[in-house]
């Protein structure tokens, strides 16, 4: 069966209509539990005991009163007997409501709860199922969520072998202010996660970017966000520590400050070497251009397949878009119309894609501009890429990845990035083993297949305020003098 | 099978155990367990510093909101239930009014005897029963035996911790702070110095997860964490968790209706009502998803005297309350949506939720949800005087838009 016509049925089905199922389409639906068959004798067994549902109901309740009354913990088993039949007639009479007629097969359907998940789905990508047959559908979505799932068990893993790391690391070595928290390490290893080699090369990786990079700086965050990042590159340690080293040389010398250098540096790591000049003249234009851009703004827009020119003229077009909307003013605004200006999408739609995650989205971050960015600029449709955010969610949530619930939709929005079904993933590497990639198209000489500077901007605009809220904030919240 | 209590650490607070002769008012079925299992008062070590360290037991309690403890390994279970015992009025952790641990330094600011606040000179810890006189009249710290009493009363209602379907946290037995110790604490307060006897209430509670406030962890608020705790882990488990709260939280939207009580000599109604207490902060939620309201010091009986004021009550009270109740719901069925998708949309989400509330509630003897036209309507069938007293409340309306 092709994927549109489950859809169809599933879809009728839930709306209650005759949808003239198949034999071999009802052996498709039913065998794997999207339906459920019910033959005439047990819908009219339903129907006669649900004739009697009212008047069992009232007997119950009673005996309910009667029993209240009378001193004694324990309802009489009469009435517990009777109360497991009245919840068995209320299951039957929902189910009743519920019941489709099916002509060829005589018979009736019941949906469930797996088949609604299904349709779901099925609604969701449904411009994706052209040519696409139902059981394949169906595999391809589930070796996406299980690659899902075991992204999430490697990233506990690896946080596991931080955290015992830490924990067994001489004190001298690692001074209290530069210690790392749960939440942090949580964060270092979902973006570690990506890659999908043995948990404990990547905590070493993490372990020498941390300790044996000379930072120049004592921001932890900044060592934090750049440790994790550098050590998601698929490259030995020496060479992406020496790449990092300098460009921040590099970096110096186009006049970045040194408090920017580490988060510049960082996310422009995964850039071939002989890109370089491009991408540092391409952000030396955009200054120019716009003095006051930041350095992660520009070094989003110069690592866009646009020119300078036109990155800006794209930049200035999302600020304009979202401002008419009502969103204005402020660093994280920038930040999300510079996201928008590089994004792969037109001119015409970036701020409509915006909007639309935006809606999703307002509430679980604070801000949710620059997530809601994130989301847009991605090659899927805006509902599709929130889709595959929720279904993040669903799995750091069920894999109790976290402690705080605030860092769920930050962990999810980690694993959400660069992740599709269907082969729809969009990055060349950093994805979890399972989907199948497709390759960005060559463009302008900065693109990278890597795009870890993705994680940059999260680490940025994302993660820091988080941080910055666990920080300042007292534990026991909800201790309060008062009342009680 | 008994359901096992369920607890979120917290902080730990070193508490001494004194016993001896006391003065105990304790519920009679739970007589062994008082007198047995958890005799004695329980005071704040800097109580017991502050006293000259007079004979007693250390206990290890785990903080509860801001003047309770949890005893985790003295439990209980009732039915087919574990509880946990819960000591109200044990000490303070916090300043009455600054949001600072209420520790020595803090005591001895507010101390009034220059002798106790040199003993404390050099001593640590935290928590205190004050002399402060707090919302009425309370020990800030403590409880006050009136309140006490009245938590006691209401728990005597209660047949297996539930009255007519509601369910409660028990209280077992109300304990006199030994006035060696009540001495003491009278000398500690900011402003007005409370005066009057100085009690602590024993209580049993399935858990310390509350529905929004005053807990480390709040259903409303950390509902994932919420799910791992309870061990929520399918979408059927989320149902039979949904259908617990559900029927729980109705039977105490309903409470008055349920206790109505008609005394023909004085010709006046009665039946529980909630004073200052509310169901977001003074309730908790069990790990099968039944809400067990504690705080029963804020229960009494509300008197009418014709069915048309019955009625009113009946109504207030579950207007009053029924938006903790449903953001309780709400905050499931959210959590359900992230966990397992399954929904197509908030309106799917509230009709799963409706379906459910239905069905949970079939078998209540004194309230049934019928789907009338596009509304879904709630009649509720007090315990007396059914026809004069009915009341019909609108649950939901256009349902399925």
């Amino acid at each position: 069966m092709e994927s549109d016509r489950a859809r169809a049925i599933l879809q009728m089905i839930q709306d209650r209509q005759e949808a003239a199922v198949q034999p071999s389409e009802r052996e498709e639906l039913v065998s794997q539990g999207f339906l459920v068959s019910v033959d005439a004798s047990t819908r009219d067994g339903w129907t006669a005991s649900v004739a009697g549902l009212a008047a069992l109901r009232d007997r119950v309740r009673e005996m309910s009163r009667v029993a209240l009354a009378t001193p004694g913990p324990v309802a009489p088993p009469e009435l517990q007997q009777m109360v497991a039949s009245l919840e068995e007639l209320t299951r039957q009479k929902t189910n009743l409501e519920t019941l489709v007629w099916n002509a060829p097969t005589q018979e009736y359907f019941l949906p469930t709860l797996a088949g609604r998940n299904v349709l779901a789905d099925l609604t969701t990508w449904q411009r994706r199922l052209e040519g696409r047959t139902f059981p394949d559908f169906l595999r391809e979505m589930y070796d996406y969520r299980a690659a899902l799932f075991q992204a999430v068990s490697r990233a506990s893993a690896i946080q596991g072998g931080l955290l015992w790391d830490e924990e067994t690391r001489d004190a001298e070595e690692t001074p209290m202010e530069l210690s790392f928290t749960n939440v942090d390490f949580r964060f270092a290893a979902m973006i570690l996660a990506k890659r999908a080699i043995n948990p404990s090369l990547l905590v070493s990786a993490f372990q020498m970017f941390h300790h044996d990079t000379n930072w120049g700086s004592l921001n932890k965050v900044d060592r934090l966000i750049g440790s994790a990042i550098l050590a998601s590159l698929p490259w030995d340690f020496a060479t992406v520590r020496n790449a990092f080293e300098r460009l921040r040389v590099e970096l110096e010398y186009h006049g970045v400050q040194p408090e920017d250098r580490i988060l510049a540096a960082a996310s422009l790591a995964d850039i071939p070497q002989s890109a370089w000049a491009e991408v540092l003249e391409r952000i030396d234009d955009l200054h120019r251009g716009r003095p006051t851009l930041n350095f992660l703004l520009a070094s989003a827009l110069a690592r866009s397949p646009y020119e300078p020119a036109e990155a800006l003229a794209r930049f200035e077009d999302a600020l304009t878009g979202m401002a008419a909307r009502g969103y204005k003013d402020g660093i994280h605004i920038e930040a999300a119309a510079s996201l928008l200006a590089a994004g792969p999408m037109t001119r015409e739609t970036m701020v409509e894609r915006f909007s639309v995650a935006m809606s999703h989205l307002a509430g679980t971050f604070d801000p949710a501009f620059a997530p809601a960015a994130m989301i847009a600029a991605n090659p899927l449709e805006p509902l599709e890429a929130i889709d595959v955010f929720r279904d993040c969610i669903a799995v750091v949530t069920r894999s109790s990845f976290y402690d705080l619930t605030l860092e769920i939709e930050e962990l999810a929005l980690i694993l959400s990035y660069g992740v599709a079904p269907m082969g729809l993933g969009y990055l060349a590497a950093n994805l979890p083993a399972a989907p199948p990639v497709q390759r960005v198209a060559p463009m302008a000489p900065p693109v990278s297949p890597l795009a870890t500077s993705w994680y940059v901007w999260h680490g940025h605009y994302v993660y820091r305020p988080i941080g910055w809220y666990i920080a300042t904030h007292p534990v026991h919240v909800h201790t309060v003098a008062a009342f009680g | 099978m008994v359901r096992d209590a369920v607890w979120v650490p917290n902080d730990r607070v070193p508490l001494v155990r004194t016993r001896g002769e006391l003065e105990v008012v304790g519920d009679p079925r739970f007589e062994s367990f008082w007198s047995r299992e958890v005799d004695g008062c329980y005071v704040p070590d800097l109580l017991w510093k502050a006293a000259g360290r007079p004979s007693g037991t250390p206990v290890e309690g785990v903080r509860d909101d801001n003047r309770s403890c949890l005893l985790p390994d003295r439990r209980l279970v009732i039915d087919d239930r574990e509880y946990i015992t819960a000591v109200k009025g044990c000490g303070a952790a916090m300043d009455a009014f600054e949001n600072v641990p209420l520790n020595a330094v803090r005591a001895r600011a507010i101390c009034r005897d220059v002798r106790l606040s040199e003993a404390l000179a050099t001593e640590d810890g935290s928590g205190l029963i004050t002399g402060e006189r707090w919302f009425g009249n309370t020990p800030y710290g403590g409880q006050a035996p009136d309140n006490a009493m009245i938590g006691l009363l209401a728990s005597l209602r209660a047949d297996q911790a539930q009255i007519a379907g509601f369910q409660v946290c028990p209280v077992v037995s109300l304990v006199r702070l030994p006035d060696e110790y009540a001495r003491i604490a009278s000398r500690f307060f900011w402003y007005r110095r409370y005066e009057g006897a100085y009690w602590q209430e024993i209580r049993l509670m399935p858990s310390n997860v509350r529905v929004y406030f005053h807990s480390p962890l709040t259903f409303g608020v950390d509902t994932s964490r919420a799910f791992t705790l309870f061990g929520i882990e399918t979408f059927e488990g989320a149902e039979r968790f949904l259908t617990n709260l559900a029927r729980s939280s109705f039977a105490a939207l309903t409470l008055y209706a349920r206790s109505l009580r008609h005394d023909a000599a004085s010709g006046l109604y009665r039946g529980l009502d909630y004073q200052d207490v509310w169901l977001d902060k003074d309730a908790v939620v069990a790990a099968d998803g039944t809400l067990h309201f504690a705080d029963l010091e804020g229960i009494e009986d509300a008197i009418a005297a014709k069915p048309s004021t019955v009625k009113e009550t009946i109504e207030r009270q579950f207007h009053r309350h029924v938006y903790e109740a449903s953001y309780a719901l709400e905050a499931l069925a959210v959590e359900v949506e992230r966990r397992w998708r399954g929904f197509r949309g908030p309106s799917d989400r509230r009709r799963w939720i409706l379906e459910v509330l239905q069905r949970a509630c079939v078998a209540d003897p004194f309230l049934s949800i019928e789907p009338t036209g596009d509304r879904l309507v709630l009649h509720i069938e007090p315990a007396v005087d059914t026809e004069a007293c009915q009341v019909e409340i609108e649950l939901a309306s256009e349902v399925g838009s």
